[in-house]
């Protein structure tokens, strides 16, 4: 009796287990890898998906489609009548914004199926394309891997030397809902090949603002305290300017062990924000004769006013710009916060008016194997 | 006299049974909840309701201290008589009756939502009901032993969260206290939901095997689960900003989205199946406490057909009306506010009346 129970028990669940009505199998889904919105001429919302072709009749080792459509969940709809099998976003690797879709405010709200959809991951990264869309998209280099892999890894390393910041869907979602800093993604050109510019800057409302170059981009990062990665730095040294053709007064170095301290007050009605700069360098290139061992204050001196100087440089263009891509308001909200209580949903002008003070200190940890 | 000796439970039984109860599937909106009420305040409003907990379950020991052998229904029948006493006892029982039910739909549909969207929710929780049938018709013990198991195999999970620290910014949690104090008070609304799970007390205590460290164990349970709640929501605070956190509706599930290994990608999928086995700690006991109250009523020893009719008459409600996430939501407000009465107004208008029923019956107590 209690067996013939058991067997009855075992039955029934093993007819639950069968249900596995939705199911997909890996031949029925097409990965898109890269996922691209823009706008085209006559100002139409253009999506457009790279997906990997698993088929060794292929030639071209993705396929490439580019839809007219009005949200990113219906441009699905239309990938699915045309490829070959269904369109699935959990393998997303980057996604691509045509900068002409960032000259109007309101893109951010075509990315809320990445949001809102469990099934799609949140760790693609987000890069604004200077130029269209497509012709990323479109291109498939002979020498390279797969586009969608290609264009993920130059990313990443761009990042690892500093060159472009490596913002995800996730931190875009941070950066556009907190009040105290605006959102910065990588920026990407095809120019014959794919180049990263560097580091495009968005306003408050997720229009463009400006791009930082690469050198722009490294006291950009070491601003931010997420920073990671190598800093390379090239510097002149204006004490050692020669007359000869090549001008050999320049200096490289590695920045390693950077740190920083941000002090902030309320002065005359405006924020006032200090920033401590530590770090310690290891030269890595000098084209002048110079006495490290003997003169190296005088080098580090410097090195601090040159690198101060940039810095003052950066700080009056993102003033300018009237943008707080560092998050200097999260400091502001954590330190003052009744002052910035009263701006916080005009940050971005009241961060224009703050007095911003980078004090940079350098100490030389070698200077190579050569004297 | 004691009647419930075969199902005498441990010390580190009952720790981890009421810690269990407790734990459920709050934890998954309590940052977003505790945010959009305090702020970045709100863990606060955590050691503030520990604190109420503390004391809520400190009446209910001094109650039944003087009835070492009672449940709340044997107390209740003492002191109210067979029929006035069943004023309490049903709503105490519907009670528990809710809880199930809220704690089962709601991690249905937490399945349904990240794993199974196209199976029948019905099906899902025809699937919850076999291990709840094969542990809740045992006794008090049964519970007492599979919450300790769980926890001792789950132990590892908070640990995964440390995994984000470097994307963290602490500076989120500053300044403290925003606002000033009104805030965090108000946040102790959404923790009451996550925290409900102390009212078992008043069932449990006559199983205790060692009754004078039934305080501690309260205090030991309570202070695990507020630990676990706090660190939980310190690391979404800390990981999301205090703007954008109000913006997702299970901090916890988003935030474990963000962790992907080379060779694993989507944890937070797998952290949620294994999350079930804490969540089942939760219904299943208040399943076995449903089913308890219901025998008592009926003046039955045995509890088990109860169990099955409960959860037959589970299933059949979730094929009838299929509930929403936004019902579940109203439900869980409405459920909270029943778990106060039941926490914390009942012991103490017992604990007054007690007072007086003492008074006057002076010697013939046991």
């Amino acid at each position: 009796m209690k067996q013939w129970k058991l067997c009855c028990t075992m039955l029934i669940l093993a007819a639950f287990l069968t249900n596995c009505s939705d199911r997909l199998n890996v031949e029925d889904v097409t990965f898109s890898l890269l996922i691209g919105i823009d706008l085209d001429e006559e100002d139409n919302l253009l999506f457009s998906i790279s997906s990997p072709v698993f088929s060794k009749e292929a030639k071209k080792k993705e396929e490439d489609l580019e839809v007219r459509t009005n949200t990113t969940r219906k441009s699905r709809e239309e990938f699915d009548r045309s490829v070959v099998a269904l369109t699935m976003g959990g393998k997303v690797q980057a996604v691509l914004l045509g900068k002409r879709l960032l000259q109007h405010k309101g893109w951010f709200q075509l990315l809320d199926p990445l949001y809102r959809d469990n099934k799609n991951t949140v760790l693609p990264i987000v890069a604004l394309v200077n130029g269209k869309v497509s012709d990323i998209i479109r291109y498939s280099p002979q020498d390279k891997p797969r586009l969608p892999i290609y264009l993920a890894e130059l990313l990443r390393t761009a990042h690892m030397r500093n060159i472009t910041v490596n913002t995800t869907i996730q931190l875009l979602h941070r950066q556009m809902f907190e009040k105290g800093m605006t959102p910065s993604i990588s920026d990407l050109r095809k120019d014959g090949n794919l180049k990263v510019m560097g580091t495009a800057l968005l306003k408050e409302d997720g229009r463009y603002a400006l791009t930082l170059d690469p050198v722009e981009n490294k006291l950009f990062s070491i601003l931010n305290p997420r920073r990671g990665g190598e800093f390379p730095f090239t510097v002149t040294i204006p004490s050692q300017s020669d007359e000869s053709f090549f001008k050999h007064d320049k200096l490289s170095f590695t920045a390693t062990d950077i740190s920083t301290k941000t002090k902030v007050n309320y002065e005359q009605n405006n924020f006032r924000f200090d920033i401590n700069v530590k770090m310690r360098i290891n030269l890595s290139e000098r084209l002048f004769a110079f006495n490290v061992e003997k003169e190296a204050k005088k080098l580090e001196k410097e090195i601090e006013q040159q690198l101060e100087a940039q810095f003052v440089q950066l700080i009056d263009k993102i003033q300018a710009a009237k943008i707080d891509p560092v998050g200097f308001g999260l400091y502001a909200r954590a330190k003052q916060y009744r002052q910035w209580k009263g701006v916080q949903d005009r940050w971005g002008e009241a961060f224009s008016k703050a007095d911003v003070n980078v004090k940079v200190k350098v100490r030389v940890m070698s200077m190579g194997a050569t004297k | 006299m004691k009647k419930y000796a075969l199902n005498e439970i441990t010390f580190m039984q009952f720790i981890f049974l009421i810690h269990g109860i407790q734990v459920g599937t709050g934890i998954m909106s309590l940052p977003k909840d505790l945010a959009e009420k305090s702020g970045t305040d709100g863990w606060m409003s955590l050691i503030i309701g520990w604190f109420i907990n503390i004391i809520a379950s400190y009446v209910m020991i001094q109650i039944f201290k003087r009835f070492p052998n009672d449940t709340l229904y044997d107390l209740l029948n003492r002191l109210f008589g067979k029929w006035l006493s069943l004023f309490i006892s049903i709503p105490v029982t519907l009670y528990f009756i809710c809880a199930v039910w809220l704690i089962l739909i709601r991690a249905m549909l937490y399945i349904k939502a990240w794993f199974l969207p196209q199976t029948p929710d019905y099906i899902v929780v025809f699937l919850f009901t076999i291990p709840t049938f094969m542990l809740a018709r045992n006794g008090l013990r049964i519970m007492g032993r599979y919450c300790e198991l769980v926890f001792y195999l789950t132990a590892w999970m908070p640990f995964i969260l440390l995994l984000v620290l470097g994307d963290s910014h602490w500076i989120h949690l500053l300044p403290l206290f925003k606002e000033g104090m009104m805030p965090v008070v108000k946040g102790l609304e959404s923790t009451i939901y996550s925290i409900a799970g102390l009212e078992i007390t008043m069932i449990v205590y006559p199983f205790l095997k060692n009754k004078q460290s039934a305080m501690l164990g309260i205090v030991i349970a309570n202070s695990i689960t507020i630990l676990a709640y706090i660190y939980v929501t310190i690391i979404c605070f800390a990981f999301f900003s205090p703007d954008e956190i109000t913006g997702y509706n299970q901090p916890l599930l988003s935030l474990l989205k963000v962790i992907e290994f080379r060779f694993l990608e989507r944890f937070d999928m797998i952290f949620l199946a294994i999350y079930l086995f804490i969540v089942s700690t939760s219904w299943i006991p208040y399943m076995f406490f449903a089913a308890f109250s219901v025998s008592q009523l009926m003046r039955k020893q045995d509890h088990t057909p109860y169990v099955a009719v409960l959860l037959v008459l589970i299933i059949a409600i979730v094929f009838v009306i299929h509930p929403s996430w936004n019902q579940a939501d109203m439900w869980s407000k409405r459920v909270s506010i029943y778990n106060i009465g039941i926490t914390f107004v009942l012991p103490l208008l017992l604990w007054v009346y007690i007072q007086f029923y003492v008074r006057v019956h002076k010697g013939e107590l046991h």
